[in-house]
Order: C-alpha cells, then structure tokens, then sequence
C-alpha cells in the first residue's frame, strides 16, 4: 500500500505541474488536499483551455458534478472531475454582479443539465451553452429569482403557495 | 334501507391508488412493503390500482410541491365519489423536514382534504397497518350515502 | 304461460330487459349520490391536462388491416364455393378486383 500511495503522491504532483505548465497564469492555486484530491483555482478565462488539456492528455470523458456556490461578496462554480484515481476539482470565482462563465458543454456533453440548473438555482449563465432554459423550478415559477442565493427570502407568511 | 348494506361493502373492500408528491421514495418503499406477504395489509381487501377511476382511497406520500400541486388535484378529483385520502410519512402530513423550502407548498392537507395521517419517517408497515385500520373505522361510522 | 313462448326472442328480450333495468335500479339506490365534475367526465384519467387529439391512439393503421383481412376472407370464401359453369367466369373476374383492393391496402400498411 505504500507504494501505490507514493505512486499516487507522485502522479498528483505530476497533474499539477503539467495543468500549471499548460495554463500558467490562469491558475491561481493548485493543491494536493490528499491521496485522491487535487484542487485547482482557475480563472474563468482559462476554464475551457484546462479542460480541453484534461481532455488531450489525461483522457478526462466525463464530468461527475458541478457545483454552484454563493459566497457572500462572490458566487463561485467548482467542477469536479476523476481522472486516473483522482477527484481533480477546478474551482472558479465570479464577480457578483456578472455572473457568467463559459460553457464546457462543447467539451463534455455530460455537463449540459449542471449548467442548466446553476442558471436555474443561482442564476449563474453559462455562456456557450446550447439551450440554457429552467430544469428544476417548477413552470410557473418567476423568471429572474434565483432561490438559492443568499439574499433570496420566501414571501412572506413562510409558506411559498 | 340498505346502508348496513353499502357500509359493509365500502369497508371490506377499499381499493386504493397511491401517488407520490415529491417524496423521496422512503414512504412510497414502506407503502409497497406493507402490501407484501409480511406485513399483508391486503387482508384488509385492499387493493392497488393503477388508475385513479377504480380507487377509493388515495394514498399520498410526500411533501406537496408546486410543479405537482396542480396534478395531485386533477388525480383526486378523478376519482369516484365516496373518497378518502391518506397522508403516508411526516412530509405528507405537514411537509417534515421540508416546509418552508422554496418549492413546497406543506403537507397534502395544503391542496386536498385528508382523511387520515401517518407519521413517521419513514412511516413502518406496522404504523401504515394501524393508520389503514383507523381510516376503515372512520368508514365504517361515515354516513353511507 | 307455456314454456316455449318464454324462449322466443321478443319476448324473451323484454323479459332480460326488466331484469336488467331492476339490476340497473338496485344498483343506483346503493351506490353514492351523483356528483358529477368535469375531471370525473373526462374519459381519461391521468395528472397532465392534455389535449384530446394528443391522448388518442393512433388508429391510421386498424382500418388498413381490418379491410385487407375482409378482402382476403371474403375471397377466400368465393374461391371455395366456386360455381360451376358461366358464374365461375364472374367470380374469377370478382376475384381479380379484389387482388387490386389487395395491393392498394398493402400500399397503406406502414411497417415501422
């Protein structure tokens, strides 16, 4: 077990070094967390650019989540992937007031409903994406309200009818 | 003159139709657990149907939410008159874990009327059993008619 | 009254039709007190309010069969009982119309 841990070790500094080399100055950080977990700090500029590198040299073909969070004075987008045994997470920042990133649909089909929700949910706009239209809210619910967002409140009375 | 008649009908033989309004399957999982040879609450005839045109009672579990509240009410309202509703699990009852959340209305009392509630998260088979033979007994006092 | 005259048909058509409508009427005193709605008029039951041409089944390929398996059984009939003589001439020209009704449904049968 040993060794696998140091081959993985090794592997993980290996994909930081080749992401950071490729990118360069669109990655702001790049950490090995642990075995089995590197995360990278993209600029939305460069998002397509590493993962079209995860796609040419480390056979990435599926995206496994992505994630969509409101961090107070900024919402931030986390895309999590697995390649070669590793849960690689690119991790984006986006200004409050402009909250759009661009689509990785193109790439990798898998991610078209997570960018359709991110709009639906946080009203975060992949740019790029073919047919960005409502997948969780319901018909009738109000364009233009996001409800998981932090300054999003219920109406008033507690129930939402 | 034959509402003895009627009355003994309508309590041996509810027949039901179970709808799911946003559950998370756990209650829907204990519905069909409670209709196996195990726990058996078919010994009290009921039946499960598919459509809501042959149901009697509607079994409902989970919190109301907004895309399925105008659905929940074109299936009850197909159904035949005399009807019953039963409200399976904490989130059909009041909504559980879930009320207050942007896309839940409450429990199924919120759109229809209810007849009987069953807590629980998941609700047992046993506590499905003891909430089936309480709806028998409401029948069994209702006017006939 | 003489058994016999029960069996014949008009009158034992009455005699069904009472017993029915009493069934008919017994029924009605036990059943719930009519309260028609327009989701129960409905002639399907489903949640989507869905427009009446969408939840129709697509009949475009019944009438089709059932025509080709009338032409094909009433020739079928005609060549067993064949007459003898000039009627046969008739009949073979009757079947010879009927092959074109044959080909002409066979063109309307869609195979997907």
């Amino acid at each position: 077990m040993e060794g696998n841990a140091d081959a993985l070790t090794a592997r993980q500094e290996g994909m930081i070094g080749e992401l950071r080399g490729a990118i360069g100055a669109g990655i702001a950080e790049a950490v090995a967390v642990r075995l089995h977990r590197v995360m990278f700090t993209v600029a939305a500029g460069s998002l397509r650019d590493a993962v079209t590198f995860m796609k040419d040299h480390w056979g990435l073909l599926h995206v496994s989540a992505v994630t969509g969070r409101d961090a107070g004075d900024a919402f931030e987008v986390l895309y999590h992937f697995f390649v070669d045994g590793v849960t690689v997470t690119l991790r984006v920042s986006l200004p409050r007031e402009a909250p759009e990133v661009p689509s990785i649909t193109e790439l990798i089909p898998g991610a078209n409903f997570y960018e359709r929700e991110l709009y639906d949910l946080l009203g975060i706009r992949a740019v790029g994406h073919p047919g960005l239209k409502r997948l969780v809210l319901p018909e009738d619910w109000p364009d233009g309200v996001f409800p998981l967002r932090k300054d999003w409140q219920p109406p008033e009375g507690g129930e939402t009818a | 003159m034959f509402s003895r008649l009627v009355r003994w009908a309508r309590v041996k033989s509810p027949w039901f139709v179970h709808f799911n309004s946003g559950a998370c399957n756990a209650c829907d999982i204990e519905v069909l657990a409670a209709l196996t040879p195990r726990f058996d609450v078919e010994r009290f005839g009921l039946l499960l149907r598919g459509s809501p045109r042959h149901g009697d009672v509607l079994v409902c579990t989970g919190p109301v939410t907004r895309q399925v509240k105008d659905r929940l009410i074109r299936i009850y309202e197909q159904m035949p008159d005399p009807k019953f509703v039963v409200a399976v699990g904490s989130c059909a009852c009041s909504g559980g874990t879930f009320r207050g959340c942007y896309n839940v209305l409450g429990g199924v009392d919120a759109v229809i009327p209810v007849t009987a509630y069953i807590p629980g998260c998941p609700a047992r088979p046993d506590a499905i059993i003891d909430g089936v033979v309480k709806l028998l007994g409401k029948i069994q006092t209702s006017k006939a008619g | 009254m003489s058994g016999p005259i029960l069996l014949v048909p008009p009158v034992a058509f009455c005699i069904i039709l009472l017993v029915v409508g009493a069934k008919f009427a017994f029924l009605r005193v036990l059943g719930p007190r009519a309260n028609p709605t327009p989701a129960k008029l409905k002639p399907y039951a489903c949640g989507e309010d869905m427009a009446w041409g969408t939840m129709q089944p697509d009949y475009s390929q019944f009438f089709p069969v059932a025509v080709l398996f009338t032409v094909l059984h009433v020739s079928v009939l005609v060549v067993a009982t064949l007459p003898h003589g000039p009627g046969a001439l008739l009949a073979l020209v009757y079947l010879v119309f009927m092959q074109f009704a044959t080909v002409a449904l066979l063109g309307e049968l869609k195979t997907v």
